[in-house]
């Protein structure tokens, strides 16, 4: 089978036994590379990771030039190398990249004086090109950097994870760029009109996570914002971020693309209402539902969701104490997709009826508190 | 399935059929430009390919033949070199000049996957390894003098471990 289409059709006269095995006596010790023009050079080398391109820059003259063809570093990712990142090695990257499109230097650069100004001019210098950047847990993100990264016209993917305090008041950041996709600003400062003023600059935002931002004091007033100006959301991440009500959560429902809700934590002491059933009308498509210590929610809310949102692979209800087995156990059989079902700190829920499911269900993963104890304990 | 027939450097024929031929951008040029479609008994003659490599080369060809057709390169995805399948890693257990023949035949021959496969498995050899490990694995001589060779060691020494 595997020959077919392979028909031997006629040897020449000059059979190759001999030549070949002198050509294996000639390559014998032979520096194959020599031979490969410069472009299959390249198609390898794009293979290598940064270290292993460095090891390859001290191999021989020819290795060290075609290293530092910009093409090789399109798409820069220090983070893993975070510890070891100074001023210099954005100077060793100033010299290669001239085209730059993706750059990650999450965690690099903290506590290192002038690592700021290095990178800005790093940023500067790959404006037109950079689409995504990573600048997540860097503590030293300012304004200036902000204004900087501002110019990127083409930027679709922004992540400013925990750099703190890098919006200013009554300052509008990010204000030129217009083309993002996926922004996070977890644990930033951000505050609600210069947020509304990025959402309403970007149509095409998808993914918004705004987890932990304790300046955004009325959040519902932002979801309203983004149900008018960003249509094709399909993801919304607000974890932890109290400013909500149930009033709020009801526009979620006006997402008809809406994949993954994280909404941990923000109903905490609040009434969900009938939130959930605008949700279960509105998003078909959602497949990843947090509503952690969602306190007031019952039986009758979660039954809808079941009912309506059949793609559904991960529901969250850590610290709900007010739903009955028998709600979960519908999650269970009604869900075909449903793959984790997060019952921590769920006390109204027996271990006995868990583990009795989690046989009767072993293909979907069913998380419980102190679940790694009592698993130390039985093993 | 209609056959052609290619030619191999040392003068070997080999009847394939045309849709695994075609596998090879250069081929399925080279018959369109010519218009051999109908030319039952047209040679294709391919200078720059030996016949045991030749033969590989249709053998990998054949084998994927039913493969979906090579994503485009996407900037965007990260470039694994571990997802080389299992028929893959076992047809390049070969050795050092055969692969580096394969290369640069599926390079003469613009067959994506095959150039994408074979010089994976080449970035997997350096991946790892220090200079002089690099140079040992692969024959090279080292043409840096010792002054050039401590100042590239001194340049490219920030990703290692101190």
């Amino acid at each position: 089978m595997m020959k077919k289409g392979l028909f031997f059709v006629k040897k020449p006269q000059e059979t190759n036994k001999l030549s070949d095995l002198d050509k294996y006596s000639e390559f014998m010790g032979q520096d194959y590379f020599v031979k490969l023009p410069y472009e299959v050079m390249i198609h390898i080398f794009q293979y290598l990771d940064l270290k292993s391109l460095c090891r390859c820059a001290r191999v021989n003259k020819r290795w060290n030039e075609i290293i530092n063809d910009p093409f090789l570093y399109q798409n820069l990712s220090l983070k893993p190398y975070w510890y070891l990142v100074n001023c210099d090695t954005i100077d060793y990257f100033m010299k290669k990249c001239t085209s730059l499109k993706k750059l990650d230097v999450s965690w690099c650069g903290n506590d290192i004086e002038g690592f700021d100004k290095m990178l800005a001019m790093l940023i500067g210098a790959n404006c037109d090109t950079l689409t995504h950047c990573s600048l997540s847990n860097c503590k030293y993100i300012s304004r200036e950097m902000l204004t900087e990264l501002s110019t990127c016209s083409n930027l679709v993917d922004l992540r400013l994870k925990n750099t703190n305090n890098c919006f200013k008041l009554e300052n509008p950041s990010l204000e030129y760029l217009d083309k993002l996709v996926s922004l996070d600003l977890t644990a930033s400062n951000i505050e609600d009109g210069d947020l509304i003023c990025i959402l309403r600059q970007n149509p095409n935002l998808k993914h918004i996570i705004i987890d932990l931002c304790e300046n955004l004091s009325s959040l519902d007033i932002v979801i309203e914002a983004a149900v008018n100006y960003n249509p094709k959301l399909t993801c919304w991440s607000s974890w932890k971020t109290l400013s909500i009500t149930a009033e709020g959560v009801k526009k979620f429902g006006k997402f008809p693309f809406l994949k993954e809700l994280d909404l941990g934590w923000c109903l905490i002491n609040k009434d969900p209402s009938d939130s959930l059933r605008y949700i279960a009308d509105g998003c078909p498509l959602l497949s990843r539902l947090i509503l952690s210590e969602w306190r007031g929610l019952n039986d009758l809310l979660v039954i809808r969701l079941i009912m309506t949102c059949k793609e559904l692979t991960q529901l969250d209800f850590l610290g709900i104490t007010t739903l009955s087995a028998e709600v979960c156990e519908k999650a269970l059989l009604y869900l075909p997709k449903l793959r984790l079902l997060d019952l921590s700190y769920c006390e109204s829920i027996r271990q006995d009826e868990v583990e009795i499911w989690r046989q009767q269900y072993p293909h979907i993963t069913i998380q419980r508190s102190c679940q790694y104890t009592s698993m130390a304990y039985t093993n | 399935m209609p056959n052609i027939k290619l030619q191999s450097s040392d003068g070997e024929t080999f009847e394939v059929d045309v849709e695994i031929a075609k596998c090879s951008v250069t081929i399925k040029t080279m018959l369109e430009d010519l218009g051999m479609d109908d030319e039952e008994e047209e040679v294709v003659p391919l200078p720059n390919v030996n016949s045991a490599i030749l033969r590989k080369v249709i053998h990998w060809a054949t084998y994927h033949k039913d493969d979906p057709p090579p994503p485009e390169d996407d900037e965007n995805k990260e470039k694994r070199t571990d997802d080389i399948s299992s028929w893959d890693a076992d047809f390049l257990k070969v050795d050092q000049g055969t692969l580096f023949e394969l290369i640069l035949a599926a390079n003469y021959l613009d067959i994506k996957g095959l150039l994408d496969v074979t010089c994976k498995t080449v970035a997997n050899m350096i991946k790892g390894k220090a200079p002089e490990e690099i140079r040992k694995t692969f024959n090279i001589k080292n043409d840096f003098t010792a002054s050039e060779e401590e100042q590239v060691r001194k340049e490219n020494e920030w990703c290692e471990e101190k």
